[in-house]
């Protein structure tokens, strides 16, 4: 069980399970059914994980995103960032509120707008790094995400340059009553975090 | 050396937001004078009651799960006024934030609640004002079009009149001297139209403008500019002819209208037109000298039918 596709593969089982968690929260709390799927996930060193990033930014996003991060330290060290395509977050953010904007969908982000945001990037970043953190038995300590929109986001600004980071690359679907958005979820992290992470991934399930 | 124990719920009293802190039980051990304003409960009532009790809206399980993981792993929890509307009271909008701290050998649950009522009630202006801007934007829009019409379109029979003529006839000849195509321009009259008015009225004589009008607008091309000139001349405007075929087609179609009966107001009205063209390279460079060469074959075409 040391392949790297095997070891994506239980990166990807876990992180659905959080995700999983996360879309029954929030369906609780909008009241609304919420579907939300990790699909791949990639472990990339720096230069491919900016590559596959850049990819989804000119593609999915268009260069504007409205992103959800956090910084965690202590064992594990790195950043998560939960990207959207900001121009599907007036949308989104309508359909978590009941609301309809309409015409008025042209306006930029409100405080309301980036506290609902920071509320599910707060579920969501919780329920990944949660997971992370319970299966590895790995104690993870990170603030309350911030919330920024960027309009002609690179990938530079996710993934720091410092040679001994990876990049764990995964998309992330969400399908509220029909409407499709398309984010990723970036974390990079240092070698050694992600090391201890594989291994204890390996001896768990080695061991089984 | 400050005494921070007995220090602290001084602080806390000055601070800004409602704060509450509880037990791991979930059990309200302080609740801050901004938390008695913002609900309307003394500490007093509150204290050592559970957080649902004092506040209904988290009986929910999201935020039984949200307290577990702040307990079991530190993690901080956020929820948003906006997706939690009544989340102290129906007056009041706030945001939670929620985070473990820990004291001596156990843990206590901090909650911080923001109030955003007045962010809520500016966004809300906000919103208004842009919908009225909008709306205003729109009337304005169509305002806009009234005034084009009224500038650019002849009241009576709805075509171009001579100010977009003239906008027209300028650029459709840049046209053709630059596409090396011919610029056609057709005068139109109608025949003994002040017979018309005078036999069946101005109203029935309007009508008949109106009518002939529709005729040009009907026989001619997309493009082709249709225009009324004078009391009871027209011009149109062919551009992008490339043969004498295509102007061919225009004329066929006016021709069938050229000389019929219509019927008006009950009237059997005989509707007669007299026509002249010339086109550009041929009969002229200017649109001055255009009009003056299809003016003229028009008089001819006018003598033609009186005589022939």
């Amino acid at each position: 069980m040391t392949g790297k596709v095997n070891r994506e593969d239980i990166l990807k089982e876990l992180f659905n399970i959080g995700v999983g968690q996360a879309a029954g929260t929030l369906s609780e709390i909008i009241d609304k059914k919420i579907i939300l799927d990790v699909p791949d996930v990639k472990i990339l060193n720096v230069e491919l994980g900016k590559a596959e990033l850049d990819k989804f930014l000119s593609q999915v996003a268009e260069g504007a995103v409205m992103v959800s991060s956090i910084s965690f330290d202590r064992q594990l060290e790195g950043t998560v960032s939960l990207i959207f395509p900001a121009d599907k977050m007036h949308q989104f953010i309508d359909l978590c509120l009941h609301e309809d904007r309409g015409e008025e969908a042209s306006m930029e982000f409100t405080d309301i707008d980036f506290d609902t945001v920071k509320e599910i990037g707060n579920i969501i970043l919780n329920a990944i790094i949660g997971e992370l953190s319970n299966t590895v038995n790995i104690p993870v300590e990170y603030t309350l995400p911030e919330v920024n929109v960027l309009n002609s986001a690179k990938a530079d600004l996710f993934v720091s340059d410092e040679a001994y980071h990876l990049v764990l690359m995964m998309y992330i679907t969400f399908n509220i009553e029909g409407t499709h958005i398309d984010g990723a979820i970036v974390i990079n992290m240092t070698l050694k975090s992600l090391d201890d992470i594989l291994n204890t991934i390996d001896k768990m399930y080695d061991g089984r | 050396m400050i005494d921070m124990d007995s220090f602290l719920p001084s602080i806390l009293n000055c601070i800004n937001e409602g704060i509450v802190i509880l037990t791991e039980d979930l059990r309200v051990t302080y609740w801050n004078p901004v938390m008695e304003k913002l609900t309307d409960k003394k500490q007093d009532d509150v204290r050592n009651i559970r957080i649902e009790k004092a506040l209904p809206y988290l009986d929910q399980n999201f935020f039984h799960n949200a307290v577990d993981r702040v307990i079991a792993g530190g993690t901080p929890v956020f929820f948003s006024a906006a997706m939690h509307r009544r989340m102290i009271s129906d007056s009041h909008q706030v945001n939670l934030k929620m985070n473990r701290v820990a004291y001596n050998n156990g843990v206590a649950i901090l909650l911080e609640f923001i109030d955003v009522t007045n962010q809520f009630y500016q966004i809300s202006q906000l919103r208004d004002f842009v919908r009225q801007l909008s709306h205003l934007n729109s009337q304005l829009q169509q305002k806009e079009k009234v005034i084009e019409k009224l500038a650019y379109y002849d009241q009576l029979t709805g075509v171009a009149n001579r100010a977009l003529f003239d906008k027209f006839a300028d650029k459709y000849l840049n046209l053709a001297k630059q596409s090396g195509l011919m610029l056609g321009l057709m005068f139109v009259d109608v025949n003994e139209f002040k017979t018309i008015n005078d036999t069946y009225g101005h109203n029935t004589g309007d009508k008949v403008m109106t009518r002939v009008a529709s005729l040009l607008t009907e026989s001619t091309r997309k493009n082709d500019i249709v225009c009324r000139y004078g009391g009871d001349e027209f011009i149109v405007l062919m551009p992008e002819i490339s043969t004498f075929n295509d102007y061919r087609k225009i004329v066929n179609q006016i021709d069938v209208n050229k000389k019929r009966h219509i019927v008006q107001d009950g009237y059997d009205i005989s509707l007669s037109l007299s026509i002249g063209v010339s086109f550009y390279p041929d009969d002229g460079e200017t649109i001055d000298e255009l009009i003056e060469k299809a003016d003229e074959c028009m008089y001819a075409d006018k003598h033609e039918s009186r005589h022939g």
